[in-house]
């Protein structure tokens, strides 16, 4: 305990000697960033470019010359860009029908709930219900009597993807969007334009930064998936993740693999780079800055609005039906053919699947508070400490994030697969790769956190007497746990439900629900592949509503803007 | 016990923009024990970094702070047994008001009696007893204000230093806390810093002012001496309203010249350690409510607005040089006004003016 009465002897003070935690802090999150980021990343370089000790680019060359392989990254990026466009529009539908138009406020809810439904589920749920739906034998086909209807390639895959990462481009949109004054909005109406020249010449051009980071967050979404072409695209559409995949688990060829999943990795940077340094820049101005009294909404017109309101109902009922139709799956015994219910299949999920149950939990478990513990330190280092390093230290514990799984999962496989760090098979390789991948979001909302609290509450801490530490766990920590428990949901509902990286790393000791969602599949269980689903789905719930209901009780706590002024 | 407070040749630079920024250029002073030293000058001009060095948010440049004889230049801001009171007021909006002004208690340690006790005491002292177990954002911003204060007071700091803390508050609440926080800081014989942009509260609440601008002092002294002797135009500018006339020496002697200005020559005196000598430049200040209109001899001007504030007339008025100064003339029933488009002639007692260097 510091005495303030125990003035010592001036001395040189360096932001390390004032805190003395500083450093064993620092020292554990370089070590394990250059464990867990770092060295896979080089080894993957390494695979891919060196040939018998040289440098070669042999290996891309192999990948660049193969036709098949050339098809899969054009296809790559033409499928991303596609839904990227897709999934915007539609995503700025919803936003603009939730804060534009009045709408009762249930009705908005139920529009969000909606759409958060894709968003913590695992990645398999849309494509099996569209694979029931418009697949052979398909129940929409039957229903309107289409036959000779390939549903695999091409327009799955962008349909499901479109429909999985669109709630992504919406939340991003809905914030962008009510964070433009309305005010703006009136003063145009007011000055005699109509309502949809106020869109095109003031609401559109001011919600430009949010749409280019939509964009940018889809394609880069789109371009990683794994899970939506392995069972939708089929062989006459390859795209890159798949053929990786493909690469390193058909044919044992690691070489082969990393020099595909770093062509991969390509497009992937550039986006994390346009995002970073163009997109974020301009986003974080309309964010500060605060709104005058805000107006009703005007009505923007009974065609728009129809317009607007149709597509968001038509949409939210066909992913109601989508969702329906994978419980409806798991509650029949065999689809298509005998449509009698059961309890059957769940019980097979609670016995043949309890292992997998118990793993996927486990793993989530311990993840989860881990990667909640060090979005605090790096998010708290980033935003308050200012030095040296500082912002490589950001930079590398994001760079997993923005890697697609594929990448990760290979480069992992590569790593760690001998010594001097054989992990293969363990639990840690699994916690590590999700711990590292998906704290990034809480990362980001503990900078967020700590960029809204004024540092002159921890200069207060300070000037009346607390050391650092004492100041750290009383003051900092307590008013960022709402930004922490957030930043362990979205964590813990990607540990549930991840596959792209972990694919490659489940092992007969560990395995996954989503890796047995995929054994159904490819073995065309789909009556067990709902029913897993759905108490996959029934698990993330549960998990979610108890982090939810704990961010809302430390919201509430330290609410308002009582410190602020 | 009341402490001396001393800054000696105290210097912080800044690099913004690969360019090296003076934010406080050699600031000397010494405050005595239990006197109240206001900060004051525009915004910029280094108050608020020199009052964070003394906190110890800041290291300087160049230069040391002691306390009580005591050199804590490198001492960290939780060794320094400062209060610290901030324009955002910064309380813990996680803590309840009693947590609050329990925390600086609880880091020094003792018995949680005692701590109940103190707390108790200080809450009464700003008078919020009943408040303690609400939380920030349920007080209003003066009663946040007075938590802050008893937040720090119930430590009994060496030194209170305020970082423009009414700066938040409504025009009435800030009038009535100036007397308020005079009143506790007299009570508790506490040495204390003050920063202000407001020269209202500076020249109601100080024992003593420093004007700042441009990271340098421009002049430190009793309210009553800046406002009637201000060392520099800029000071004779920021306090109150000045009229500044400028003009030629005629003669100097002593702590007098004689300067000749527009139609009038005036002897006034001239400001400490000036010497003028014939045929300088020279600016009288002269304040408004010294300057008053007639239709007989003075400096002969035109009326610009006319207006009626209740208890005088706020005369602008342009000189026939061009130059347009305020003129205030108390108001009782009966007495000449003059309207816009008016002749006027202006006089002022010289005997309250000051001629500076121009």
């Amino acid at each position: 305990m510091n005495r303030p009465s125990a003035l010592s002897a001036p001395e040189k003070v360096s932001p390390l000697k004032r805190d003395p935690a500083l450093l064993p802090a620092l020292a554990a999150i370089w070590i394990s960033l250059a464990v867990f980021v770092l060295y896979p990343v080089l080894r993957l370089f390494l695979m891919t470019f060196m040939v018998e000790g040289q440098f070669s680019f042999a290996n891309l060359g192999a990948v660049l010359d193969s036709w098949y392989d050339r098809q899969a990254f054009l296809n790559s990026l033409w499928l991303a860009g596609a839904v990227s466009f897709a999934g915007t529009v539609l995503g700025y539908i919803y936003a603009f029908a939730v804060t534009r138009i009045p709408l009762p406020s249930w009705l908005k809810w139920f529009l969000g709930a909606v759409t958060t439904l894709p968003l913590i589920s695992p990645p398999f749920t849309s494509s099996i219900a569209l694979t029931l739906s418009l697949g052979p034998n398909g129940i929409l086909l039957k229903f309107f009597g289409i036959e000779n209807f390939s549903f695999y390639g091409f327009w799955g895959t962008w349909m499901s993807e479109t429909l999985t990462y669109f709630p992504v481009s919406f939340l991003t949109l809905a914030a962008v969007l009510s964070a433009i004054d309305p005010n703006l909005e009136d003063a145009g109406l007011s000055l005699g334009a109509s309502p949809g020249r106020v869109f095109r010449t003031v609401t559109l051009p001011l919600s430009t930064p949010g749409i280019a980071n939509s964009v940018l967050l889809l394609f880069a979404s789109s371009l990683a998936d794994f899970a939506t072409p392995l069972v939708l695209a089929g062989h006459s559409f390859p795209v890159l993740p798949t053929q990786a995949y493909l690469q390193i688990t058909g044919l044992y060829d690691l070489r082969g693999g990393a020099a595909l999943s770093f062509l991969l990795l390509l497009p992937a940077m550039g986006v994390y780079a346009l995002q970073r340094f163009w997109v974020g820049r301009k986003n974080y101005v309309t964010i500060s800055g605060k709104t005058g009294s805000r107006s009703g909404f005007k009505s923007k017109g009974k065609l728009a609005e129809g317009l607007v309101l149709g597509v968001c109902f038509a949409v939210t009922a066909f992913i109601l039906y989508l969702y329906s139709l994978i419980l409806w799956g798991a509650l029949v015994k065999v689809w298509g053919v005998d449509n009698s219910m059961t309890w059957e299949n769940f019980r097979y999920v609670f016995t043949h699947g309890r292992k997998a149950i118990a793993d996927t939990l486990s793993i989530a478990a311990v993840a989860t508070p881990l990667g909640g513990l060090m979005a605090v330190v790096v998010g708290y280092i980033a935003q308050r400490k200012r030095f040296f390093g500082t912002r490589a230290m950001e930079f590398f514990s994001m760079l997993n994030y923005a890697l697609p799984g594929t990448v990760v999962g290979i480069a992992y496989v590569i790593a760690f697969n001998e010594k001097p760090i054989l992990l293969t098979g363990t639990m840690t390789i699994l916690v590590a790769a999700y711990m590292f991948r998906y704290h990034a979001a809480g990362i980001r909302a503990v900078i967020a956190s700590l960029h809204q609290i004024d540092p002159s509450i921890e200069e207060a801490s300070a000037s009346l007497g607390a050391g650092a530490a004492r100041t750290f766990f009383r003051v900092t920590v307590p008013l960022v746990v709402p930004a922490v428990l957030m930043g362990m949901r979205y964590l813990f509902i990607h540990c549930m439900t991840a596959i792209s990286a972990t694919i490659f790393l489940v092992s007969v000791k560990w395995s996954l629900l989503t890796t047995r969602i995929l054994e159904c599949m490819t073995e065309l269980q789909f009556a067990q592949a709902c029913a897993f689903s759905v108490v996959l789905i029934l698990l993330v719930f549960g998990a979610t509503a108890v982090l939810t209901g704990l961010t809302r009780f430390a919201t509430r706590r330290i609410s308002g803007e009582g410190g602020r002024g | 016990m009341a402490v001396t407070l001393e800054l000696l040749n105290v210097s912080k630079i800044f690099r913004k923009d690969r360019e090296l920024v003076r934010a406080v250029d050699n600031v000397s002073m010494t405050v005595a024990p239990g006197e109240m030293v206001t900060f004051l000058g525009p915004s910029g001009c280094g108050k608020t970094t020199t009052l964070r060095m003394v906190a110890g948010f800041e290291t300087p440049s160049g230069g040391t702070i002691t306390i009580d004889g005591q050199d804590v230049t490198n001492v960290p801001v939780n060794r320094r047994d400062i209060g610290f009171v901030f324009q955002n007021y910064a309380l813990f909006p996680h803590m309840s008001v009693f947590e609050n002004v329990a925390y600086g208690l609880r880091v020094k340690g003792g018995r949680e009696e005692e701590i109940r006790r103190k707390v108790r005491e200080g809450l009464d002292l700003v008078g919020l007893a009943k408040a303690e177990n609400r939380f920030p954002n349920q007080l209003s911003g003066g009663e946040q204000q007075r938590v802050a204060l008893a937040r720090v007071l119930v430590l009994q700091p060496r030194v209170l230093l305020m970082d423009e803390p009414l700066s938040n508050l409504d025009a009435k609440l800030r009038i009535h806390m100036r007397t308020e926080i005079r009143r506790i800081q007299k009570h508790l014989d506490i040495t204390c810093l003050y920063v202000t942009h407001d020269q209202g509260e500076a020249l109601t609440m100080s024992d003593r002012i420093m004007v700042m601008n441009r990271g340098k002092v421009e002049q430190i002294g009793a309210p009553l001496d800046i406002y009637s002797d201000p060392s520099s135009l800029f000071v004779a500018d920021f306090i109150g309203q000045a009229n500044i006339i400028p003009g030629k020496v005629l003669s100097a002697e002593g702590g007098a010249v004689s300067v000749s200005l527009p139609d009038i020559s005036v002897s006034v005196r001239a400001v400490k350690d000036a010497s003028f000598v014939p045929g300088d430049e020279a600016a009288v200040v002269v304040r408004p409510e010294n300057l008053l209109p007639s239709s007989g001899d003075g400096m002969k001007g035109t009326i610009l607005t006319a207006t009626f504030l209740g208890g005088r007339m706020e005369y602008e008025v342009a000189l026939e040089s061009g130059r347009t100064v305020l003129s205030f003339d108390p108001f009782l029933p009966g007495k000449r006004m003059w309207a816009e488009g008016e002749a006027v002639s202006l006089l002022f007692d010289p005997a309250v003016a000051v001629a500076l260097k121009a």
